[in-house]
């Protein structure tokens, strides 16, 4: 009977032990979310290009792990194909988060606080822009790790400008300049009684309120401060700003038809339209550059960069795995490299921008001196602020966007300043 | 027994009932996910959740085994009502509930109501005053779990996936009827829950009523008995006196009557003819001697048996074993001496003490608990009889204890009583 005992206890710890080790040493796949376009609205003709590449690396120094993701998923439907996914507890193990996502995705806790599992592992930060990691940063926890960065530049016609007997520093102007070159530039060349050359196209208020370096927000979004005196002070400015051309409706055509003496554009758009054929189609006309965005001092961030980011499900089953995926993307310096060739954004990593291959990328082989450099764009990154990212962030900016702009072409912004916080800081507690 | 059956049928009505609730609010967040995927609402419906829900499939069945995990042990627990681990099932079957209410998101707010019927249906004694303290803090605990129940409230604290969003993703009719339905299950299972708890306070009353009117009953028999017994003692007196007064007819009388009859004849003779006075006077000491014969064995005859033919030790437990059949009631004998050898006498006298003195523990005192203790040193022999009972402060020298002290007497010996804790008797005689 005791002997029965001991065999039958040998035998089924044996089997318990051997389906252990079996179900430790079985392939492991892991899941991932991704879409096929770019991140930032420009023409993606890679497609999956770099995802496969990264997968098929770590797939190599992981032999046992496998890496699937469902393909022809677009940009636009993939919060939906998230969210279906997220409703039928499918979630994939890593995803791809667009900036506006993730205070959405992190506040419903689909994400997993990354924060325990990066102190623990030492995970080394310093090779990263602050401001791409900053973005995937929820509540003061990492939530997301950065993946590709896209910060905001401003095109200048340098055409234009030279015609005008204004020369282009490299190093950006003060918004006074800013200000003060583009009345400069705002006149009707052909006497026809209409303008038909401006300073600007696309340069909001919210650039401006960026220039002042102002918040419009406190971080958690609570609360809002339209009636602050700095967001005062710059939309007074924006109210300059758009009586320049306040007759005129100057849109991003304009500039493309020289007409216009500088354009906000993020990096993405640069290095899609800066390359063939794309220059041929749309800029061949003039020749143009890039430099940071103007602010009211050196010292104020004016530059908003947008960042995409990877997330960890919160519900994964592979979470270490997971994780070495998911930094894998982030923080490899060649897979980053990869990213930099393949995609239209930037490397989050600063050894891989100020690595000797950037150059001749941002030039996109071209060889005049209008091209972005490694040093403008360090500069670039140097002056780089992140958008606020809570719930309800894209609403309320919509929402303040509609009253503000109805306030510029009312011409009495200072007057409903008061009434427009009131209604904001409403929209924010709803 | 009507009554009992009826309780039970409602508590299993509850039962039912909150099955039914359960698997209804667990069965619609696993319909409104799939009409949700359906209709790519994912993103609608995560917006108004504000948290990620878990797997649906998984809740839907682990609540349905749960919930059949709990009926098990709710059964077992009544089958064996007596069973030394019931409370350690009560508490497992409340941890299963409160699974259950997280396992369900906390959709499902009746579940307090089957733990409130599960406690109360277990408790035997509702109205014992330890089980008042339960009672109490249960009812505050219970409270608090009710209010928490709302989930609405609830989800000030955690945030849960709330079935409500996702009834409110239904087309309208159709959520207006899910709500009803959902509604529908609340009320049924409060009306349910009252109905056992009344039909179970129903039956927990007549039990009550009818155990005071079976005492009522006992006591009017007791009372009968009782006087029953003083008439039969009164009775035994009275024979016993007609015996006493028989046998001394018989054996004394008879002989004083041949002797005072022979004494007369005697005095005649002793002057007429000395030879016949003298056979006669032999006869009456022949007589006399036949009357002490008598004496003697109707003497023997009132002797208790016990004693006729046993030792006295074994006499003295003779007494006792009919006592030891009597529940609430032990007599200890500690009989420390040893093989000693009495006269006849010394051993009627000690036993009757003991005898009386036990009958007075019981009859006055009330006793539970008597303690016989014969004992000695080199002088003297010891007897102490002490009870628990409700003892005597003031002592009365009535007819027992007057006749205890006069019969000791006879052998030399002493008594002292004390009645303040307990009562106590202490006999001391010499060796």
């Amino acid at each position: 009977m005791k002997k029965v005992a001991i065999v039958s206890g040998l035998i089924i710890s044996l089997i318990l032990a051997s389906s252990l080790f079996m179900w430790l040493k079985a392939p492991k796949t892991i899941t991932l979310g991704f879409y096929s376009d770019s991140s930032w609205g420009v023409r993606n003709d890679k497609g999956y290009s770099f995802i496969d590449h990264a997968i098929k690396e770590f797939e190599k120094q992981n032999p046992n792990v496998k890496i699937k993701y469902e393909s022809g998923i677009r940009q636009k439907n993939y919060l939906d194909w998230l969210s279906d996914k997220i409703v039928s507890n499918q979630t994939p193990d890593v995803y791809l988060v667009s900036p506006k996502d993730l205070g959405y995705l992190a506040s419903i806790g689909a994400m997993q606080n990354l924060d325990p599992a990066l102190h623990f592992s030492k995970f080394d930060t310093k090779d990263y822009y602050p401001v791409t990691l900053e973005a995937g940063r929820y509540n003061g926890h990492q939530y997301a790790l950065p993946l590709e960065a896209d910060p905001t530049v401003l095109c200048v016609n340098t055409d234009l400008l030279k015609k005008e007997g204004i020369t282009v520093p490299r190093s950006g102007f003060t918004l006074e300049e800013f200000y003060q070159i583009c009345r400069q530039v705002t006149k009707d060349t052909n006497n026809d009684g209409t303008l038909d050359q401006f300073g600007f196209a696309d340069y909001s208020w919210k650039d401006t309120v960026q220039a002042y370096g102002a918040r419009l927000f406190s971080a958690d979004g609570s609360k809002s401060y339209f009636n602050s005196k700095q967001v005062r002070q710059a939309l007074v400015m924006s109210e300059k700003f758009y009586n320049l051309q306040k007759s005129a409706k100057v849109s991003a055509d304009d500039f493309d038809q020289g007409k216009v003496a500088f354009l906000p554009m993020t990096l993405a758009q640069y290095r899609t339209y800066k390359s063939y054929p794309y220059r041929i189609a749309r800029y061949s006309s003039f020749r143009w550059t890039c430099i940071k965005m103007p602010a009211i001092d050196p010292k104020v961030k004016s530059t908003a960069v947008e960042t995409s980011t990877l997330a960890l499900s919160s519900r994964s089953k592979h979470p270490i795995l997971a994780l070495r995926f998911l930094k894998f993307l982030s923080a490899n310096k060649k897979i980053q490299a990869r990213l930099l060739e393949d995609s239209q954004g930037a490397s989050v990593l600063t050894s891989v921008m100020n690595g000797p291959k950037t150059q001749a990328l941002l030039a996109q082989g071209i060889k005049d001196d209008n091209a972005l450099t490694t040093k403008n764009y360090a500069e670039i990154m140097d002056n780089a602020t992140v958008t606020p990212k809570f719930r309800h962030y894209s609403n309320v900016m919509e929402k303040a966007d509609y009253l503000i702009e109805r306030a510029l072409n009312e011409g009495d912004i200072d007057a409903q300043l008061s009434d427009i916080q009131e209604q904001i800081q409403v929209e924010l507690e709803k | 027994m009507k009554q009992a059956i009826r309780a039970t049928r409602a508590y299993y009505g509850l039962i039912l009932i909150n099955f039914i609730a359960l698997m209804y609010n667990a069965s619609l967040y696993l319909l409104v996910t799939n009409y949700v995927l359906q209709r790519d609402l994912s993103t609608y419906l995560l917006k108004k959740l504000n948290v990620v829900p878990g797997n649906v499939h998984v809740m839907y069945w682990s609540t349905f085994i749960l919930y059949g995990v709990l009926v098990m042990l709710i059964f077992y627990r009544r089958k064996h009502q007596e069973n030394k681990h019931s409370e350690l099932l009560l508490l497992s079957e409340l941890f299963i509930i409160i699974l259950l209410f997280w396992l369900t998101n906390a959709s499902y707010s009746g579940l307090i109501f089957l733990a409130f019927a599960d406690i109360f249906f277990s408790t035997k004694d509702p109205g014992v005053i330890k089980n008042q303290f339960y009672w109490g803090s249960f009812a505050v605990v219970a409270g608090i779990i009710l209010l928490l129940s709302n989930d609405k409230l609830l989800a000030i604290f955690v945030t849960l996936p709330s079935l409500d969003v996702y009834i409110n993703t239904l087309p309208t009719n159709l959520a207006v009827l899910a709500g009803f339905i959902r509604n529908l299950l609340v009320t049924l299972n409060i009306v349910a829950f009252t109905w056992s708890l009344f039909t179970y306070v129903v039956y927990m009353t007549n039990k009550q009523r009818n155990i005071e009117e079976e005492l009522r009953m006992m006591d009017s028999a007791n009372l009968e008995l009782q006087s029953y017994i003083e008439v039969a003692e009164e009775n035994a007196e009275i024979r016993e006196r007609k015996r006493i007064s028989r046998e001394i007819h018989d054996t004394l009388g008879h002989a004083l009557t041949g002797i005072s009859a022979g004494i007369d004849a005697v005095l005649v003779l002793v002057d007429m003819d000395k030879e016949s006075a003298k056979k006669q006077l032999h006869n009456l000491s022949e007589i006399v001697r036949q009357g002490i014969v008598d004496v003697r064995r109707s003497l023997n005859k009132m002797r208790p048996g016990a004693l006729e033919e046993l030792s006295l030790k074994a006499s003295l437990q003779e007494l006792i074993r009919p006592y030891t059949k009597i529940a609430n009631l032990t007599i200890e004998l500690d009989y420390q001496w040893g093989d000693a050898d009495f006269e006849k006498t010394t051993e009627i006298v000690i036993f009757r003490t003991i005898e009386e003195a036990i009958t007075n523990s019981i009859r006055h005192g009330q006793a539970q608990h008597i303690w016989l203790k014969l004992t000695h040193d080199e002088t003297y022999y010891y007897v102490d009889i002490s009870d628990n009972g409700r003892g005597c402060q003031d002592i009365k020298y009535g007819f027992g204890l007057t006749q205890m002290q006069e019969r000791l007497a006879t052998i030399g010996g002493k008594v002292s009583y004390q009645g303040d804790d307990g009562f106590k008797i202490k006999i001391m005689f010499f060796k």
